[in-house]
């Protein structure tokens, strides 16, 4: 099994390089023939990385513990959905999943244009397949996920995967940020084809943008549900810490942000070529470099498991795309100049391009909170923390500049606003914010914020309170459009609301799409002000005791140990009251793994609603059970946090969902069975981290039974 | 495990016919594809002009529905309109010139004749045939 997925590994890397040549041929002659032989090319490399994939997998579900990697990552207790996890568990099969996603990537994207931009797509394919192809090397030559043991010391057993992976979420959670990442590759291709032939018509800009709303799709789910880990698996009460691998992957979604919105200025006013295609660059190349800080332990972060000593490959990887993709780009600079000019600096573009501004202002802000630290180390040897502290400082007041821009910029005008139009669009949001705005801020304080008796500091209530309003007024602002734009069509075209709703939302969906993406943000924003109400509070109870927090009473009844071979599971059991009356039983645990005994898992009790969450987290318990340390927060609208998400990706769906002129009909059975596959995988992907989180929710896999569950079912353990 | 068997025969069968494709423009006559070969350059041009109108018929939709939902004044609105048509008829007219078919024919063979001149021989060949 290990020969044969080395084979194809081989394979796929010397197909690659055949196929690079071929690409290269097709795209400096535009001959059709090379084109099309190019093309099946790339599809050929792919489909032997597809095979080593279909070879790990099979090996991971069969349990071929020959392959170390299957050993050292998965064992034979492990349920189906961890052991498909173990795939991108370790670096090895994180890195065939890698290249399998710009496989997979680049051939839907050779097939959906096959019969277009043949000037282009042979580049995208070229440079996409030198992607690929330093990854096969490292695949093949450094990092083998087929590497076998000798015969003397084959294992029988496997070692499992780290017990902190192994939470429904974490399987998601990689290969969502990974393809979030690698398709990158594919904006990146078209870059460096524009640069190549020239092209950086309008043409080219339909062609690329679709691709672009692909990475930032998996890197939105990705983020959040690595949020969604870190809140309920790390047990320090939040869901962002501005970790180092977090922003490893925030960097390049506030990129592809920023480009999603400059590009609709390329396309309406042929304008901002130069930035676009840099954006495209840097987004490509900051994927890279968050992979190289990640894999080489460059930077300390929670996401320690992930290191290795690939990283220099990485480096150089980094080294060579930056080369030579900023070569390109200074070669290519004055064939990028823009005919066109603003025709006011008071315009939706304008708001586009401030907005692009304060994106990349914060992307730099965080690059440099995320390497400064490291530099001081290097250059002056003196260590200094960069913490949360230190970035809210900073985001945060830009967060509300943004947020503001998501309100101003939907309702001006493009290309020119005038007075009357101004007060026309601007007048009902602003009157509106002004009425709401203080109602539901009292409404929110009498009817629950005064119970939790907790008074933000001024700097937080601020913020909190700006945040609100602004909120508000972009809220009005969209449904102001939206209802006049309902309005305009039934005007023009005499149909029932339902029918101006659904035909406007099919006719405009990137307007729609973009509007439903900016309410998820505003769901996200409306829980980080609820921040500013947050309570964190450690507690000591004895068995019997019982303390107040916020208006909740936690009662702390006993503590329950559990042990099977692999682990020793602890669980304290409080019962939780509101006004006197018992609402719900907690379970928050430890787990340790004695595979793992110096990190124990924390497994998290979170009763989440719309108005708040109550978070409980075991510290700590004396040898007899007496007393426990936990950790207790109550965090106002982080519910709306994980909300916003799933708005924001189903919006995403609307703006992504291919308009009748980008569908190529299906003629055969083959094509039309990809379609639903693709549009499947797509939706599964899209509603799984709520079906996670209500799951979680409302079963016990959200807190330490889901464990005692697991070890009763085998049977390690009695009732 | 019979998933991951499905997905590693699928796999090959792909790569296979993959493999086979790649080769198989190359087993054919390069006679037949002379006259395909031609249509790219026309058809780039077709390709840029298409997402040209493409942009400005959205455009023009896009300006209708801001000024049916009284986003922007009607002045505005009549020099937009006017200046997105005028762009939009200019590449309707680039458009039919290619596309409308006239002198294309012609252009296809004399650039046939200049380049590969044997082609004509051989069609005038299987005519006298």
């Amino acid at each position: 099994m290990g020969l044969l997925g080395t084979i194809a590994l081989y394979a796929a890397m010397w197909t690659t390089v055949i196929a690079i040549s071929l690409n290269i041929a097709a795209g400096r002659s535009g001959t059709k023939r090379l084109v099309n032989s190019g093309r099946f090319a790339s599809f050929a490399a792919s489909g032997f990385v597809f095979t080593a994939s279909a070879i790990l997998l099979h090996a991971l579900l069969t349990h071929d513990f020959s392959i170390q990697y299957v050993a050292s990552f998965s064992d034979k207790s492990m349920p189906l959905f961890y052991l498909i996890g173990a795939f991108w568990g370790g670096q090895a099969g994180s890195l065939l999943f890698w290249v399998a996603v710009i496989s997979v990537t680049l051939t839907l994207c050779l097939n959906a244009n096959k019969n277009r931009y043949q000037d282009l797509m042979p580049w995208v394919a070229v440079t996409s397949l030198s992607v690929m192809l330093g990854l096969l090397f490292i695949l093949v030559f450094v990092s083998n996920p087929f590497e076998a043991f000798h015969i003397i010391d084959d294992p029988t057993i496997g070692k499992g995967l780290n017990p902190l992976l192994q939470t429904p979420k974490m399987v998601i959670h990689p290969p969502s940020l990974l393809a979030g990442l690698a398709s990158m590759t594919i904006p990146f291709g078209f870059a460096i084809a524009a640069l190549i032939t020239k092209n950086f018509s309008n043409a080219w800009v339909i062609a690329a943008r679709s691709w672009i709303l692909v990475p930032w799709f998996f890197l939105s789910i990705g983020n959040m549900l690595g949020g969604m880990w870190a809140y309920e698996e790390l047990g320090w009460g939040g869901y962002w810490a501005w970790d180092a691998v977090e922003n490893a992957a925030f960097m390049p979604w506030m990129m592809v942000t920023a480009l999603i919105h400059s590009l609709m200025i390329q396309e309406r006013r042929s304008m901002l070529k130069r930035w676009n295609v840099a954006l495209m660059i840097f987004s490509f190349l900051l994927t890279v470099f968050g992979t190289y800080i990640t894999r080489s332990g460059l930077i300390q972060s929670v996401h320690t498991f992930a290191q290795s000593g690939i990283g220099n490959y990485f480096l150089a990887f980094l080294m060579f795309f930056s080369i030579t993709s900023l070569g390109l780009f200074v070669w290519r600079w004055p064939s990028m100049k823009s005919a066109r000019k603003l025709d006011s600096p008071v315009s939706r573009e304008a708001a586009f391009i401030f907005n692009n501004w304060l994106f990349i202002t914060m992307t730099a802000i965080v690059f440099f909170g995320t390497l400064w630290p490291r530099a001081k180390e290097f250059f002056w040897d003196q260590e200094v923390a960069i913490g949360p502290m230190w970035f809210n400082r900073w985001m945060v007041p830009m967060g509300l500049i943004l947020l503001a821009l998501m309100g101003v910029g939907t309702a001006i005008a493009w290309r020119k606003a005038t007075m009357k139009n101004f007060k026309k669009n601007f007048v009902k949001p602003i009157l509106f914010t002004l009425v709401a705005s203080p109602s539901l801020i009292w409404s929110y304080w009498h009817f629950r914020g005064q119970f939790l008796g907790i008074i933000p500091s001024p700097n937080d209530m601020a913020y909190s309170i700006t945040a609100v309003v602004l909120i508000i007024f972009a809220t009005a602002v969209i449904f102001e459009e939206t209802f006049r734009g309902v309005n305009a069509r039934r005007k023009m075209h005499d149909e029932t609301l339902t029918e101006a709703i659904v035909r406007l939302t099919m006719k405009q969906r990137r307007r729609y799409g973009g509007y439903v993406i900016h309410l998820g943000m505003l769901c996200a924003y409306l829980a980080f002000a609820g921040n500013a109400m947050k309570i964190e509070t450690d507690v000591s109870l004895k068995r019997g005791e019982s303390v107040v927090i916020g208006d909740y009473t936690l009662h702390y009844l006993g503590l329950t140990e559990r042990n099977d071979p692999e682990k020793l599971l602890v669980m304290a059991n409080i019962s939780v009251e509101q006004n006197g009356k018992e609402i719900y039983k907690m379970y928050p645990g430890k787990a340790k793994f004695y595979a793992s005994p110096m990190s124990p898992t924390s497994e998290i009790d979170i009763k989440s609603s719309p108005l708040e969450d109550l978070y409980v987290a075991l510290v700590n318990h004396d040898a007899s059970g007496n007393t426990v340390a936990l950790k207790v927060f109550i965090g106002p609208f982080t519910w709306w946090f994980w909300f916003g998400g799933l708005v924001l990706v189903f919006g995403t769906l609307i703006t992504m969902w291919p308009t009748r002129e980008n569908q190529a009909p299906s003629k055969n059975i083959f094509g039309k069975m990809a379609k639903i596959a693709v549009v499947t995988a797509v939706l599964l992907l899209t509603f799984a981290p709520l079906g996670i989180m209500m799951f979680e929710a409302n079963s016990n896999w959200g807190n330490a039974k889901r464990i005692e569950k697991h070890m009763l079912m085998r049977g390690e353990i009695a009732e | 495990m019979s998933v991951s068997l499905f997905v590693g025969l699928i796999s090959v069968i792909f790569t296979i016919v993959a493999i086979y494709m790649t080769i198989s423009p190359f087993l054919s006559s390069s006679l037949s594809n002379w006259r395909f070969e031609f249509l790219d350059s026309e058809i780039q041009q077709v390709e840029l002009l298409s997402a040209e109108k493409y942009v400005l018929v959205n455009a023009l939709r896009d300006l209708e529905l801001e000024y049916q939902s009284e986003k922007i004044v009607e002045s505005d609105y009549k020099v937009y309109r006017k200046r997105v048509e005028n762009r939009a008829i200019g590449v309707m007219k680039k458009l039919d010139i290619i596309h409308g078919g006239r002198g294309w024919d012609e252009r296809i063979d004399a650039l046939l004749l200049e380049s590969y001149p044997e082609y004509f021989q051989m069609s005038d060949e299987g005519e006298e045939e």
